[in-house]
Parts: C-alpha cells; structure tokens; sequence
C-alpha cells in the first residue's frame, strides 16, 4: 500500500477533508456544474495526494514549534558559545605555545577582536532561519549571556562556599569588575550582530511567515 | 478576472489573511478559504494543500483553536476561533506586513493611488 494513502494521519483531520471536499462539491453544484463535473473538478484540484498527504503529517507534528525557537534561537546560540569557546581554547594554546610573555593580554586581546565574527555568526543564522531581531540579538549576546549568568550565579555561591573573604568584603568590587570583563564582551558581539539586525528587507519577514 | 497572488508572498500572508479573519469570527475551513478569496477579489486563493496544512500550524502554536461542532445545516464541520494567544500575534504580524509593504514601496513604488 502507498505510504502517502492518508492511513496513520488521525481520523479527524480525514474527515476534516472529506468535508472540504464536500463543501467543494456542493459549491460547484449550487454554481450550476453537473454533478460529474462536479466531482471531476473537485478531485481534479488535488494534484498531488502525496504533497498533502506529507505537508498535512508535517503541520501535525507538535515538536514543529520548538524545532521553530530551535532554529531561530537556540542553534544560533548554542554555534556562538562553541565558537567563542573554541576560540579562546586556540589563543589560549597558541599564547602559551609562542607568545608565553604575553600572558593573559595576549590571549584575552585577539580573542576579544574575534568577537564581532562570533556576534554575526549567531545574528546570521539566526536571521537565516527566519529569526527577527530578538532572537537574532540573543543568539549574537549569548556568549555574554552565559557568563553574566555564571557570573551572577556562580561567583557568589563559591565566594560564600569556600569562605573568600576578598570577595564578601568588596562585594560592588567584584560586580564592577565583572561587569568590566563582560561589557566589551558584549559590545564586541554587538558590533558583529548589528549589520544583521536590520530588518529592511525580507528578512524576517517572508521567511518567518513563509516556512511551510 | 484578477490574477491570484503566486509566491511566497501569497503563502506568507496566510498567516495573516487567517487570524485577521478568525478574529472576527470563529470560521470552518472551506469558509475561510471562500471568505479570504471573496474578500480579496480572488487575489488570495487557499487550496486545500496550503490551507488545511497552514490551520494545524497556527493550531499547534496555539495560536488558534479548531472545535467539531453542528453548523446551521446540521453538519458536522470544524471550527476555529482565535485564541488569545494568536490575537496577541495580530498586531505584530500587521505591523510586519505594514513595514514590508512600507518598505516595497519605498523601493519599487507599488503603493496603490
């Protein structure tokens, strides 16, 4: 039997169709069509079984929504930490290999400078997928975002675990000195994301209303 | 006779053509097809490929909601009403289309005189 017959799509939505159909039929009679013409025109309509039988199973399946936010969102994001991530393990490894006097400037400097690349990666993709400027700027900041969020989370609990004394003492210290260690972070991204963030053309738009 | 829309243009409208039309009022689906292509002058046509398809989407967005009930002619057919979250979804869709058509014609001049 042919896989595109309609068998394992749920009775409702045959018989959804079958009213349609119905509705079709009865529509064209009221317009005066004899009833074989009728039934010709309506079936005659239906080209192709196989392409409604496969968009009708598609729409059906309810992980399209999050395969959507997937997408446009957290595809996008998840690239830009690995990327991030990727890159400063390279200067990292590359900084102490060839340039050990640098020290942290040596890594931190050109891996700062490859920011902008990673903001327009995620802006890119996820405009790509259809993303408007939303989910284009998080999938860009998340890197920052993570680390804010560590920040924010992390930091304090461990300063409280293990006793650090510095850090208790010189709380606003150590939100300044995230914050400076976040805030070129996220601009950097920024600057990258920008050029995607427009929405004057298509983008956003059509994709976004035109995925099937 | 006016030429149906046939692009991706005409399939990304639906979204639209559909929930501004369920917002009125809660609608089956051969009706929205045959109201959305009265009240365009048949510039919008929905075939039972693109419609139904389209419907079960916004349907499991949440963004509408399809109910079996009896019409007046005693039939069973399905009916869909918007949901709140899908009227939520209106304004910004018109205003997307509105900046699309905004910016079209800034660029090709296709507002209508």
């Amino acid at each position: 039997m042919n896989k595109h017959d309609g068998r394992g799509l749920p009775d409702e939505v045959i018989a959804e169709i079958a009213t349609h159909l119905e509705d079709c039929y009865e529509e064209l009679r009221l317009q005066g069509l004899e009833e074989a013409a009728a039934i010709e025109r309506v079936f005659g309509s239906l080209t192709n079984w196989h392409d409604l039988d496969r968009s009708l199973r598609k729409s059906r399946q309810p992980w399209r929504t999050i395969n959507r936010r997937t997408e446009q969102l957290w595809l996008p994001a998840l690239a830009t930490l690995v990327a991030t991530n990727l890159l400063l393990m390279a200067f990292t490894r590359a900084s102490i290999a060839w340039f050990p006097r640098t020290g942290p400037v040596g890594i931190y400097a050109p891996w700062l400078a490859t920011q902008p690349l990673i903001g327009a990666l995620g802006a890119h993709l996820s405009r790509r997928a259809g993303g408007l400027r939303t989910a284009r700027l998080i999938a860009s900041l998340f890197p920052s975002i993570v680390l804010l969020g560590l920040g924010v989370f992390l930091v304090p609990v461990t300063a409280f675990l293990e006793r650090n004394v510095w850090a208790t003492a010189h709380p606003v210290l150590l939100v300044v000195n995230g914050l400076a260690c976040l805030t070129p972070i996220g601009i950097a991204l920024l600057c990258g994301a920008l050029p995607f963030l427009e929405l004057s053309s298509l983008d956003g738009i059509l994709p976004r209303a035109t995925q099937p | 006779m006016t030429k149906p829309v046939n692009s991706k243009i005409a399939r990304g409208s639906a979204e639209l053509a559909i929930i501004a039309l369920l917002a009125k009022q809660p609608l089956y689906g051969f009706e929205i097809a045959k109201r959305i292509e009265e009240d365009t002058g048949g510039a919008l046509r929905f075939t039972l490929a693109s419609l139904y398809p389209m419907l079960y989407e916004l349907e499991g967005r949440g963004w509408v909601k399809g109910q079996w009930e009896t019409n007046r002619a005693g039939r069973d057919r399905r009916y869909y009403t918007l949901t709140p979250k899908g009227r939520k979804k209106l304004g910004p869709l018109r205003r997307e289309w509105r900046f699309f058509f905004q910016a079209l014609d800034h660029l090709a001049g296709v507002k209508l005189d």
